[in-house]
């Protein structure tokens, strides 16, 4: 089966400084994927060149089997992504953003209601985004990134600013997707969700990926079977 | 869904937007926009009785259009590059959707092309203050509009691609674009000025436009996705740093002492293009004072006693140019202000009062203008043209002008910190106004500063925490 997400010998530089540097990897249909590293490691900059927002120097990135860089549009059809950070119209209401990037998706604008409902900011979709709280704001990104019915969901940071319940809610949400096939890339800085969700988790370093696997594999490749998630990344995080 | 429905979609949203934003400030919109426009019709009025009799030569209405389009340029070259590559903007959450870049780039066209119109039209309003408009020339305002817009979104398209790259053929190759069309909008706009209809110049006009506009377009699709990330970082070769202050510690207190160091910071690393060229206006006002004092364009006059020489048309161009130069130096408040309104949570977070903040931009316009009253001094100074025995009390009255100047306009910083364009004319209108009656008489320069500046602050400060507390104008 063809990868939904296909990165290939991906580099990206800023001067002298190398952000990602040769990274490959591949995400399933139906896995959920999940990066993680310390501050700088690279992380939302190789987010960012498999959303199609900025070019690889180097390497190609391939959405269900299409080169991004050749049809940008078509691909990006395949994708949902909440940014880390989220900025957003001040003065449209929430549901005027959201049928705005339904329109922009050619999507069905009638699921709407759905993902308001959802993400339990149904009561302000009439208000204007510039009297939400950074909750409800995280909450109108992480709708905009569903609209669409997208087969990858790429979060960056999606628990930022979410209560206990919302986290809960997305976790389950999230679970009960992959089984029907829809796949999930994660950037996160919260190791008991990341582990708890993630098929495969990436640990990231200085622009490379310095550990692949699930959970358990990293565990025993750290030797820290019962220890906190936390302490197997630092381990291989080093 | 096609390109253009995409294109109108962004527009909308933006357009959209704006009108509530503006419907939320009716303040500003009903009452501060028509004194403020009022002011600057009367002085244009004024000004344009004044100059009824001058007639200036093709040459030198040409030189002054194209200098103008040039400064339209690169005013708008952060602005521009916004647009472009939607920093701090609300359409980077868009930019992972399925959004051709051409949908990207012709909504900032678009929008580019709204601001563009609006210079259209302050012009053409000029032309109608100035008795200087045939109404069937309205038509060269068209291309003027487009050319305008496409060259300032080239430049910033090259200006990051530039700054990222470094590729000094593909530099040289956008100066010279960039060049021709502020070249050829400003000769647009100076064939408006005069009435005057060439075909040649309406014809090399459309061929520029549709050059420009698929330069553009292929400039866009090569550059965009590959400068994006390091626009969103913009990294600054130098670091400049400024000189303790703390000197103003104690006269203003650390809170404000440390904003003023952080404004004075940020304008010597180039917080936005608009610093170059209002140094470079300055620059250029001073220039032009020398080249009349030089060329003796001023009528000669006569001194009957040693203090007359205050009137001496010279030495009241001196004066004027010290005004001109320091309000144009204040002008860079409002923009610095429009940088920092999204990182004033630091202040709220502190617990900084509004007599803080505005204290701090006080001293910033006033420490920002410093240069101009001996930068203009010594310019007049340099050319020989004055008398020599008035030189000292000449450089008082710089200095008392660029003092009173500063301080008038700066004292309305806050008045209206999120409409910047209508803040500069304000300020401007303010600073310059009192300045040219400080000019002509400096003891009611002194009167008005003695008996307005108290109030100024109780404003400024009641302002300045009414916009900390409710974001409101």
């Amino acid at each position: 089966m063809i990868p939904v997400i296909e990165v290939e010998s991906v580099t990206k530089r800023y001067g002298d400084i190398v952000a990602v540097d040769c990274v490959s990897v591949s995400i399933e249909r139906g896995e959920a994927f999940s990066l993680i590293g310390r501050n700088g490691a690279g992380k939302s900059t190789l987010i960012r060149m498999i959303t199609g927002i900025t070019e690889p120097d180097a390497g190609h990135v391939k959405v269900c089997g299409e080169d991004l860089a050749h049809r940008q549009v078509e691909t990006k059809r395949h994708l949902g992504y909440l940014p880390e950070e989220l900025i957003l119209y001040e003065r449209l209401t929430g549901r005027e953003f959201l049928k705005l990037v339904a329109g922009l998706r050619e999507a069905d604008q009638s699921k709407i209601d759905r993902e308001l409902e959802f993400f339990e900011i149904a009561h302000a979709a009439n208000k204007l985004v510039g009297g939400y709280s950074l909750g409800m704001r995280k909450k109108l990104g992480l709708a905009a990134a569903w609209t669409g019915a997208p087969d990858v969901l790429i979060l960056d940071e999606p628990l930022n600013g979410l209560d206990v319940e919302m986290m809960r809610k997305l976790r389950l949400r999230i679970e009960s997707e992959r089984s029907e096939g829809r796949a999930f890339l994660i950037s996160s800085h919260v190791m008991s969700f990341v582990e708890r969700i993630s098929d495969r988790v990436a640990i990231m370093r200085a622009g490379r990926i310095v550990s692949l696997g699930s959970p358990s594999e990293l565990r025993l490749t750290a030797g820290l079977e019962d220890a906190l998630f936390e302490d197997v990344f630092f381990h291989l995080a080093g | 869904m096609t390109d253009s429905r995409k294109t109108l979609l962004l527009v909308g949203a933006s357009l959209r937007s704006e009108l509530r934003w503006a419907s939320r400030h009716l303040y500003a919109a009903l009452v501060l926009t028509p004194i403020v426009v009022g002011m600057t019709y009367a002085t244009a009025s004024r000004f344009a009785g004044v100059i009824e009799e001058w007639h200036p030569s093709t040459l030198t209405v040409s030189i002054m259009a194209v200098s103008l389009a040039v400064c339209l340029v690169a005013l708008s070259l952060s602005r521009a590059s916004a647009e472009i590559y939607h920093i701090r903007r609300p359409e980077s959450s868009l930019d992972a959707l399925p959004i051709s870049a051409s949908s990207h780039l012709h909504a900032a066209l678009l929008i580019r092309l709204v601001r563009a119109a609006a210079t259209g039209v302050m012009i053409l309003a000029a032309a109608i203050i100035l008795d200087r408009i045939d109404l069937k020339k309205i038509a060269l305002l068209v291309p003027f509009v487009l050319l305008l817009a496409l060259a300032q979104l080239l430049a910033a398209l090259n200006w990051i691609h530039w700054n990222h790259r470094g590729e000094k053929r593909a530099a040289l190759f956008a100066i010279v674009c960039v060049a021709l069309a502020s070249t050829n909008a400003g000769m647009l706009m100076a064939a408006f000025a005069r009435g005057e209809v060439r075909l040649w110049l309406i014809a090399a006009s459309a061929v520029l436009i549709i050059l420009f506009y698929l330069l553009l377009g292929f400039l866009h699709a090569r550059w965009r996705a590959s400068d994006l990330e390091y626009a969103r970082r913009l990294k600054l070769a130098g670091r400049w740093n400024i000189v303790s202050l703390a000197i103003f510690q104690k006269r203003l207190g650390v809170v404000a002492a440390s904003q003023l160091a952080r404004d004075l910071q940020l304008t010597l690393r180039a917080f936005s293009s608009a610093v170059y060229v209002i140094v470079g206006l300055a620059l250029l006002t001073t220039a032009l004072l020398a080249t009349a004092l030089v060329d003796r364009w001023l009528p000669v006059g006569e001194v009957t006693a040693w203090l007359d020489a205050t009137w001496l048309p010279s030495v009241m161009a001196v004066k004027i140019a010290c005004v001109i130069v320091t309000a144009s130096l204040v002008s860079l408040v409002p923009v610095l202000i429009a940088y920092e309104l999204p990182l004033l949570w630091v202040e709220r977070a502190i617990g900084t009062t509004g007599l803080d903040i505005w204290k701090a931009k006080l001293w910033y316009a006033r420490l920002v203008s410093l240069p101009a009253a001996p930068l203009v001094w010594t310019a007049a100074m340099l050319t020989a043209q004055l008398p020599l025995n008035y030189s000292l009390p000449l450089l008082l009255e710089c200095v008392w002008l660029w003092w009173m100047v500063s301080s008038m306009s700066g004292a309305f910083a806050f008045e209206m910190p999120t409409r910047t364009g209508l803040s500069i004319v304000l300020m401007a209108t303010i600073g310059l106004g009192a300045g040219v009656i400080a000019s002509m008489l400096w003891p009611v320069g002194l009167m008005v500063y003695g008996m307005t500046m108290h109030s100024l602050t109780e404003r400024g400060r009641a302002r300045t925490r009414y916009y900390l507390i409710t974001e409101e104008e």
